[in-house]
């Protein structure tokens, strides 16, 4: 079955990258990227070259804060966390994606046990 | 320098190296820790760095589309930022302006004055010189020709030249010469003056002035002296003194007794080709001037000037065109008459409202006069921004810690600036508006500005001009104290320097504001002068009493008085007659009741119409010309009791002293004491130099009355007016005391017309109204002095405020070092004052020398006054000291309230 790029389809990646922030905390974009692997089981792999522009773009939306701090190795890194603003999107965003998502799966008129 | 300093006022740096460090730095981590990981997994350093460029592409790519999404964040923000931050900017402003009321009141005012008076002046500017002549169509095609005569422009060209001109090839349609004068509009209950044009046939051509009704001049009126008694009237003159007939071409109107038929009425507005003090009321034929006819005709000779010449240019034509055409001519009429032309020429102008006589002149005036009220407009706004600097240099310590806590820097400044803005919106709004309400109440004529039909009307220029203005003062004002703050080291600033008094006010404001202080000193000064030199002209020093005086006008009805003349007023053929004009006047008025005495003469004191003659004691050789110039006066008897100027030696005139008498004079004691010093003057005679006529023989003498003018101080002679063979004069009456003169006027009135219902209907004016009009320049001046000198003041008492309260709050912690070190708070205050004193000394001195300089350049008009008259002086200068203690009061206080132990521990 393969791995699906992560952010194929419309719009997800930002919402995977704020849910994977809101879900385990500050995290520098190493950390996203391999929080988001890690979570889907392998089955999502980000694209890295698309995660920096796609948290540049929720940093420019204010969508998250940021903030430089040492890593526990000791290295400088930029650190991502979802702002309040974030917060509000991904939760309005989570509910429209869990309400299509239903929907497009009852218009199927598949079962998610099937699917797999 | 200015552009960091810019690119920190506006968060630049955000998006400059700093932001582009850190993206790189977020990708080196995100490679460095990749290449890692994949070491630990055990690839070779080599591999790990080729895998993990290959999971994350080109690193250059990525950062490049980074760059644009954080630059395009970035701006949106800003974008954001600004607006938000306008609108809280203007809360706080209004928030910290409604905290200081008095700060608010002064700024819109001076803001209002100073934008105002712009408004006000540009306006009045405009319309003097740009606005069309009311009535004259095409006026770009109309030329004005200025006579030069020996490099002066000059006012009217001799006929004879025009008509050199006219008959030339030039490239004129029309050209048109016109004379103007003031002719008798006779009507059944007497005379009235009217404005008459005397002018040729193309003249409403030139202009292009269509008439209302009838017609203009046809070519064949040209000729023929007085011929063609047709007029044209004015639409005004029509409506008020015709009566608005609509059956009036055709009717005949007396002009100077002569019947002229009305052939035509103007448009509605037309006031004719100048824009003078008096519009023309009516237009007849040039040769029906009363010079025209005869041998001795003005419009013959060469060598009189009496003609204005405008041209109408033919479409296409231009104006050098016309310049070099009558340049040939005038080089033509050179040699052809070197006795009258050699010196003269003729510069063609555009033609317009504003007098092409001296026009550069003119226009280097307004252009100063404008330049002098822009720098008013500065002055206020550099004072202004004194006071703002002052104001936010008392909460410093708050800005400091606001600074110190990563408040915006930029975020203070544009409070400030959005301060001024609000500040400059109110203050130009009230001024615009007020100009403009002043304007529109206000006819050039009461400015004395030569304009009259000059609309005042409010044109979008004005409101342009007024709106850059308030444009340069938010920056002007709003500048000086934004860029304080902007201050990259403002925290260590404010540590250091507030401490040990190191840093004083800008030196260039102290200047200024000594200057001003200066120039309001040498205006109120000045306009001291004039008050005090009016309160001079009491009766001791005028050596008359204007109390109970009244003199009759015949026809000027201006602030001048109108004589009368028989010989116009059919008393000219029989002598007899006119001197038994003189007889039945003085019986007829003296009889009145309530008339103490009544007289005839050729002037009055302070009567503006200066007559002079130059004399010497009788027996010099006649061959002597030069003499002692004294006023003379043609008087009847009774003069000197009716102007209240008693006889103080030897006799008054009498009845009998006329023409079949011996000449006889009363002189003033200043004359009788420069010809005959120490001795008896009754009896002594003089004559006029270089005349061979009989010399007079002094009968009395009287004290010394203010001559013609009232800033001129001659010795004056009296001779019988019966003694002379064409008077013409004015009447005196003294009221009986007890009785009103305004209550005597019907009265002469009724006595006069009894007498010969053709004459002139007198008006009577008070002796009072006719020193008010000898003295309105003394007191015109004083006023505008005055008026401008206290607005002055105001100014540059704000200008001390701002500039004391500021060293005040600049020296907080070395004045509170003082007070720790047991300085009184006396001391302090007393230290404050003086420096303010120091201040402004320099400016006093200079304008005190200024002004009294000025005042010994008008020394005339100060009606004898000292120009360093001490009680001036001292009374200007009291005021003047006054502001600069009462404006650094305030801060004196603050000062002398310092506590030292706050005052140390802003450290």
């Amino acid at each position: 079955m393969g791995t699906v790029r992560a952010g194929n389809l419309y719009g997800t990646l930002e919402m995977l990258i704020l849910r994977a922030l809101e879900l385990s905390g500050p995290m520098h974009g190493v950390g996203v990227a391999d929080f988001i692997g890690t979570r889907s089981e392998g089955l999502f792999r980000v694209e890295e070259g698309s995660l920096y522009p796609a948290l540049h773009r929720l940093q420019a939306k204010g969508l998250v804060d940021w903030e430089w701090k040492r890593t526990e190795g000791g290295k400088r890194a930029k650190f991502y966390k979802t702002s309040r603003k974030g917060q509000r999107a991904l939760s309005s965003e989570l509910e429209s994606w869990v309400a299509s998502t239903r929907a497009m799966l009852s218009l199927l008129d598949v079962t998610v046990e099937e699917a797999k | 320098m200015k552009r960091s300093r810019l690119k920190k006022l506006f968060h630049w740096d955000r998006f400059g190296k700093k932001m582009e460090q850190s993206l790189d730095d977020e990708v080196s981590f995100h490679l460095e820790t990749r290449i890692e990981q994949l070491v630990a997994e055990g690839r070779t350093p080599e591999e790990a760095r080729e895998e993990a460029l290959r999971q994350f592409g080109d690193p250059e790519v990525v950062v490049r589309r980074c760059r644009r999404i954080d630059q395009a964040g970035v701006k949106r923000r800003l974008t954001r930022d600004l607006f938000f931050d306008f609108f809280h900017d203007v809360r706080f402003a209004l928030r910290s302006l409604r905290r200081a009321p008095g700060f608010v009141m002064v700024a819109v005012l001076s803001l209002a004055v100073g934008i105002g008076v712009n408004a006000a002046v540009f306006t009045t500017i405009h319309a003097v010189w740009f606005d069309p002549v009311p009535g004259v169509t095409a006026q770009h095609r109309i030329v004005d020709m200025v006579p030069v005569v020996r490099g002066e422009d000059y006012w009217a060209w001799a006929y004879p030249d025009f008509e050199a001109v006219r008959d030339a090839n030039t490239p004129f349609e029309f050209l048109t010469a016109w004379a103007e004068r003031d002719a008798t509009h006779g009507t059944d209950e007497g005379g009235r003056r009217a404005r008459v044009a005397y002018a040729t046939s193309d003249y409403f051509d030139v202009l292009g002035a269509t008439p209302f009704m009838g017609r203009g001049f046809l070519s064949t009126e040209d000729e023929g002296p007085g011929q063609h008694p047709v007029a044209v009237v004015s639409f005004q003159f029509w409506k008020d003194r015709l009566g608005g007939r609509s059956d009036i071409l055709g009717h005949s109107m007396l002009l100077d007794g002569t019947p002229y038929t009305v052939i035509g009425v103007t448009q509605e507005g037309f006031r004719g080709a100048r824009i003078n003090l008096h519009s023309v009321d009516l237009w007849v034929p040039l040769f029906q001037h009363p010079d025209a006819a005869g041998e001795n005709s003005v419009f013959g000779a060469r060598n009189r000037a009496l003609v204005q010449v405008l041209g109408r240019l033919r479409p296409g034509a231009t104006i050098d065109e016309a310049r070099a055409a009558v340049r040939t001519v005038f080089a033509t009429l050179q040699t052809e008459y070197p006795e009258t032309n050699s010196d003269r020429s003729v510069k063609a102008v555009s033609y317009g409202r504003f007098p092409a006589q001296n026009r550069d002149m003119d226009a280097i005036g307004v252009i100063a006069i404008c330049g002098l009220f822009a720098i008013l407009l500065l002055i206020i706004c550099g004072n202004l921004a004194g006071v703002a600097t002052a104001r936010a240099a008392t909460r410093e310590t708050e800005i400091g810690v606001r600074l110190a806590l990563g408040s915006s820097r930029v975020r203070l400044v544009r409070n400030l600036m959005v301060e001024a803005a609000i500040l400059t919106a109110i203050g130009g709004a009230t001024g615009i508006g007020l100009a403009m309400v002043f304007m529109t109440n206000v006819s050039p004529m009461d400015l004395n500005i030569t304009a009259p039909g000059a609309t005042f009307e409010p044109s979008i220029w004005t409101l342009v001009l007024s709106l850059a203005l308030s444009f340069v003062a938010v920056f002007a004002f709003g500048l000086l104290p934004a860029l304080r703050f902007s201050r990259p080291n403002l925290v260590s600033a404010l540590k250091d320097d507030s401490g040990v008094g190191g840093r004083r006010v800008g030196r260039l404001q102290r200047y200024a504001s000594s200057f001003q202080t200066g120039t309001a000193f040498l205006l109120i000064l000045i306009a001291a002068l004039f008050f005090r030199s009016l309160s001079q002209t009491d009766e001791s020093s005028i050596g008359f009493r204007p109390d109970g005086m009244a003199v009759a006008d015949f026809r000027a009805g201006g602030p001048f008085i109108g004589f009368l003349d028989p010989s116009e007023e059919g008393y000219a053929t029989a002598e007899e007659g006119r001197f038994a004009l003189v007889d039945r006047l003085l019986e007829s008025v003296g009889s009145v009741p309530g008339v103490a005495s009544a007289a005839l003469s050729t002037g009055f004191p302070m009567d503006r119409y200066r007559a002079y003659v130059e004399v010497n004691p009788a027996g010099l050789s006649s061959a002597d010309s030069t003499g002692t110039t004294v006023e003379y006066t043609r008087v009847t008897e009774g003069f000197f009791s009716s102007i209240g100027a008693p006889i103080q030696l030897g006799r008054d005139f009498l009845q009998s002293d006329d023409r079949t008498s011996v000449p006889v004079a009363v002189v003033t004691i200043s004359f009788a004491g420069i010809l005959w010093p120490g001795e008896d003057p009754l009896g002594q005679q003089f004559a006029e130099a270089g005349a061979d006529h009989s010399p007079w023989t002094v009968v009395g003498v009287v004290g010394d009355v203010a001559s013609s003018a009232v800033t001129e101080d001659l010795p004056q002679m009296f001779v019988p007016l019966r003694q002379m063979r064409d008077p013409v004069f004015v009447l005196l009456v003294r009221s009986e005391i007890g009785t009103e003169t305004t209550a005597l006027a019907g009265s002469v009135r009724d006595a006069v017309r009894s007498l010969d219902p053709s004459l002139p209907i007198p008006r009577l004016i008070p002796a009072g109204t006719l020193v008010a009009w000898a003295t309105q320049e003394q007191r015109t001046g004083g006023q505008v002095a005055g008026g401008i000198g206290l607005l002055v003041l105001f100014l540059s008492a704000m200008g001390v405020y701002g500039v004391v309260a500021l060293a005040v709050t600049n020296r907080t912690r070395e004045i509170g070092i003082r007070i720790a070190m047991g300085a009184t708070r006396g001391a302090v205050m007393r230290r404050v004052l003086v420096d303010a004193l120091r201040m402004a000394a320099p400016g006093l001195l200079a304008g005190g020398v200024l002004a009294v300089g000025t005042a010994m350049a008008l020394r005339s008009t100060l009606l004898g006054l000292s120009p360093v008259d001490p009680i001036s002086v001292l009374s200007a200068g009291t005021l003047l000291l006054g502001m600069v203690v009462v404006s650094s009061l305030g801060p004196a206080l603050r000062a002398s309230g310092i506590n030292p132990m706050e005052a140390m521990r802003r450290e």
